[in-house]
């Protein structure tokens, strides 16, 4: 055996999965061989580590999340059962009635060729030179010959005839835009079209034909008065099963309802960042799971593009249009001059003006305008095409060691502003990122913005966070732990996401619920 | 008097006459498990969170085509694998990486190792992370098999059902999927030796 099998077949040897003959080669090439003893430790090792490795238990909070869903998702399943059974009854209805008719229909076109003789004309009709062309589909010389037959049309020219005759009388645009809600409108008792025609032009989906069906299925073998107050009464009477696309709308309003209380004050005010906008309880953020969510793939920290969701119609989005991360990393050193970038999209044309307030101890050095007392120094102002990264240079020179701030603010041209806070450490001297550091917390309440600076200076890292999470407070456990752990501590707490680049940490807020377009009624 | 324990073919019947108690019993029952399917697969508690939810409303909405051929459990842990697996697809799309365990031990930084540990369970998670990356670096089709066989402690028949393979495809994945572990937590192993060699104050980066 060579050591190149020894070392493919160990995994079985491992779980003692190898027959006697082969197992007592591979034992006796172990005895000798050092480097497949390594490998055979190292297997022992690893597979030992993965089979002991504890996977942490999941929140409480899951299961009622998932149950909840579970019983909302059930609560809204019997409308679409009830749909489907309808449609079938439609089906079976429309197929009983076709059933009930046709031994009518063949009576009726039995009578009609013994009264035009159709064989005759069966046998001139081909020798013409082009019959098909000249003459209209129906026999149409035999129809002025059956005037007993005329005023009794079959079942099927009585589902069609009067359709074809509204429609015709109807003007072109309105047929075209003709939604089936709208016909369910039609319905309506103030409509002044005829009984006969009323029914049969407003059937919308399977439960009004199978209605229409049954009465339709007696008129065919009962004098004609005696079936028009049958239909009249027909759209008087309550809908009990919604049409298919209003369905989906109102399900759709009744989700966002409680979670519309923001976007109805629209056209929103776009707050600051995702953060701002009050949180509701069950629901704080969207999942990524969620399907609300998962037709918003995520362009950028806050961005959610506008568009149409289904039948309903896009009016407002609560969302933060930039997308702010920083690029290029590296703790500052006192005295020395670090160019950083700043990352920049923008999901819709802007034109930005990109302000920074540094704190005590940091220059900027490539901001210089003065824009006024709280307003900063201006670092960059241009066009922003959309959905295209510019990256914005930052000159940081710093003078003291310690964690130092910067507020960087985005303004654009109708004025609206955006903040986020840069945390950042500045050291005496380059050394390593080290978020796994372990620091033991004495204290239990925290702002965010200072549990950053704590982390930021013990970790020699960046954080960029949008204002208004800056400001959240975070409850940490007195105990130690890792900076990592602390970071998905805050992950947890503020329901967002560390996107990572290099040494620098952007917070990311996950779309909420709530930047779901809100539906025009 | 207590209960008695209702199997979960009795509960699927019921939810699928439309008991929504029933299926949140199956869903009380089993998500402890599928959490831990979708941690190990996902290597974090978010993803693992959403996978876990997207694969009981997945299986609340499908349930009418469950036949029952395999058990209730070996159904939900396929559709749970299926999910796991779309959203590593969907993840390695992102530009920006998360904040994982990973990243933790991108820059493991060896001075930590001589500052006295603050307790045994930071060793153990560390342990446990390691473990993480190590699955990380694997296909999703070796990560897969070594999470249902070694990890879930599945049989091969279970495996077979629930990735709908015959046992000795699943018996020689695993082989090469535990010798693609062993190479991947050697190469760890290596990262974390390597710095400790280095001089003290030269670049640990």
């Amino acid at each position: 055996m060579t050591c190149k099998e020894v070392i493919e077949r160990l995994p079985e040897y491992w779980s003692d999965e190898l027959d006697e003959t082969t197992k007592n080669e591979l034992t006796a090439h172990l005895k000798d061989c050092l480097t497949c003893q390594r490998e055979w430790a190292l297997l022992q090792t690893a597979m030992t580590a993965l089979r002991s490795a504890k996977t942490p238990e999941p929140t409480p909070e899951l299961l009622v999340r998932i149950q909840a869903e579970v019983k909302a998702r059930q609560q809204r399943k019997p409308v679409f059962v009830w749909r489907w059974q309808w449609a079938t009854a439609a089906a079976v209805a429309t197929f009983v009635l076709l059933c009930l008719s046709l031994p009518i229909f063949q009576r009726a076109r039995e009578k009609a060729r013994m009264l035009t003789s159709p064989t005759v004309a069966e046998r001139t009709i081909p020798a013409l030179p082009a019959p098909a062309l000249e003459l209209p589909p129906t026999v149409a010389p035999s129809k002025p010959q059956i005037p007993s037959i005329a005023t009794l049309p079959t079942p099927k020219e009585r589902l069609e005839k009067p359709r074809r005759k509204v429609l015709a009388e109807r003007p072109r645009s309105e047929r075209i835009s003709e939604a089936p809600e709208a016909s369910l409108k039609a319905m309506g008792p103030s409509e002044p079209s005829s009984s006969k025609d009323l029914p049969l032009l407003s059937i919308p989906s399977g439960e009004y034909r199978e209605e229409a069906g049954e009465n339709i299925a007696p008129e065919i073998s009962v004098p004609m008065e005696k079936t028009v107050p049958q239909i009249a009464q027909l759209p008087s009477e309550p809908r009990k099963v919604p049409f298919i696309a209003e369905l989906e709308l109102s399900e759709r309003v009744r989700v966002q309802k409680p979670e519309l209380k923001v976007g109805e004050v629209s056209p929103a005010p776009i707050p600051e960042s995702p953060a701002e906008v009050p949180r509701f309880a069950g629901a704080p953020m969207a999942r990524r799971s969620e399907r609300i969510e998962s037709q918003y793939p995520a362009m950028g920290q806050h961005a959610v593009p506008p568009m149409q969701m289904g039948g309903g119609q896009a009016q407002a989005l609560i969302t933060v249009p930039f997308s702010l991360r920083w690029k290029n990393y590296e703790p500052v050193v006192v005295g020395k001059v670090r160019l950083w970038e700043l990352s920049l999209v923008s999901e819709s044309p802007q034109v930005v003006t990109v302000m920074v307030q540094p704190s005590e101890r940091v220059e900027v050095l490539n901001a210089q305008t003065l824009l006024g007392e709280g307003k900063g120094l201006v670092l960059w102002r241009d066009k922003l095409p959309a959905l295209r990264e510019f990256a914005v240079p930052l000159l940081l020179r710093a003078t003291e060691p310690g964690a130092r701030r910067l507020k960087v603010t985005i303004e654009t041209a109708d004025g609206r502003t955006f903040s986020w806070w840069c945390v950042f450490a500045v050291v005496e001297r380059e050394g390593t990122v080290r978020i796994r550091k372990p620091i033991s917390f004495q204290v239990e309440q925290w702002t965010a913005l200072d549990l950053l600076s704590n982390l930021a200076w013990e970790s020699k890292s960046a954080f960029l966070v949008p204002e208004t999470v800056a400001n959240r407070i975070i409850s940490i456990p007195k105990r130690t732990m890792s900076i990592y752990e602390a970071l998905t501590l805050l992950e947890r707490q503020l329901g967002g996401k560390w996107l990572r680049l290099g040494n620098t940490f952007s917070w990311s807020t996950p779309i909420p619920a709530f930047a779901v377009p809100v539906i025009k009624q | 008097m207590r209960e008695e324990r209702q199997s979960d073919e009795n509960l699927v019947l019921k939810a699928k006459r439309g008991d929504a108690d029933a299926f949140n019993l199956l869903v009380e029952r089993h998500y402890k498990r599928i959490y831990s399917l979708a941690f190990q697969m996902l290597g974090n508690a978010e993803d693992a969170a959403d996978a876990t939810q997207e694969t009981f409303f997945k299986a609340f909405e499908q349930l009418r085509h469950f036949r029952g051929d395999a058990s209730f459990s070996t159904w939900l842990h396929r559709i749970a694998i299926n999910t796991c697996k779309d959203m590593m697809r969907r993840n390695r799309s992102v530009q920006f990486s998360q904040l994982t365990p990973e990243d933790e031990h991108a820059e493991f930084d060896p001075a930590t190792l001589t500052e006295p540990n603050p307790d045994e369970i930071l060793a153990e998670r560390e342990r446990a992370e390691l473990v993480w990356l190590a699955l990380g670096k694997l296909p999703d089709e070796a990560r897969q098999i070594l999470v249902l066989c070694d990890m879930q402690g599945f049989s091969y028949a279970e495996v077979s059902a629930i990735l709908n393979l015959p046992e000795g495809t699943v018996k020689s994945r695993l082989h090469r999927a535990r010798n693609a572990f062993k190479e991947a937590w050697k190469s760890l192993m290596r990262e974390q030796i390597a710095p400790l060699k280095r001089p003290k104050g030269g670049d640990v980066k």
